[in-house]
């Protein structure tokens, strides 16, 4: 699953959360994540994919 | 193995949602719908940023866990029916009390409701409701309350004096 536009990542607690354009503030679900950064707008593109156990 | 989604469709929201017209989403109540199914099912309904998951909700919480924050990312407005906490992202979060002693025993979960948040009356005596106005009243309930118009006409609310919750004609 990818999250589009996202302005900042960040860990609260061992939770993480997304910020996005909209200023939308996002929890994400117990995930790995890797991002690119869209060098056209900045923001940042991130893909969320379920741990591997 | 996933279950097929139950129904999606574009209605009216009688005031449940953040614009007047909603995509309401049902689950069947056995196995979870796959997470990529329902995206899709919902990007297919163009122009519609509306979205309440309805029935079921409960035994999808892994899948809304994954398809909500980005759908949420994507500038949806998310609403779900659940009378318990849920795991999941969303913008509003909507309960229905059948019974003001259901009110007592969820008092921990109704307390914590914002203004955000609506509380659905679905009863058949006007007395039940203005019991509940006052539990609402003595422990600060900030949620918006609707009750069901259908049960109880809404004059009978008039004649009781209670001007501070909305009549919804269509319960869930």
């Amino acid at each position: 699953m990818e999250i589009h536009n996202v302005v900042d990542i960040y860990d609260n607690g061992g939770e993480l959360y997304v910020i996005t354009i909209s200023g939308a503030r996002i929890r994400l679900p117990n995930c790995d994540y890797e991002y690119e950064i869209d060098i056209s707008s900045n923001f940042k593109n991130i893909r969320i994919n379920k741990k591997e156990k | 193995m996933n279950a097929p989604i139950k129904d999606a469709k574009v209605e009216f929201n009688n005031g449940l949602g953040f614009f007047p017209i909603s995509l309401f989403i049902d689950f069947y109540p056995t196995d979870p719908v796959n997470l990529n199914d329902l995206y899709n099912t919902i990007t297919s309904f163009n122009n519609v940023q509306d979205i309440i998951f309805r029935e079921n909700v409960s035994n999808n919480l892994e899948t809304l866990s994954w398809v909500t924050p980005k759908l949420i990312s994507e500038g949806y407005y998310i609403s779900l029916f659940s009378n318990n906490f849920v795991d999941v992202n969303y913008n509003r979060l909507i309960t229905t009390i059948t019974h003001p002693n259901q009110f007592r025993k969820n008092i921990k979960f109704i307390s914590v409701l914002t203004q955000n948040d609506i509380i659905i009356l679905d009863f058949d005596d006007p007395n039940f409701i203005l019991l509940t106005k006052k539990l609402l009243l003595k422990y600060e309930i900030k949620s918006k309350i609707l009750f069901n118009s259908v049960k109880i006409p809404a004059s009978e609310i008039l004649g009781l004096k209670i001007y501070d919750i909305y009549p919804m004609e269509v319960i869930a």
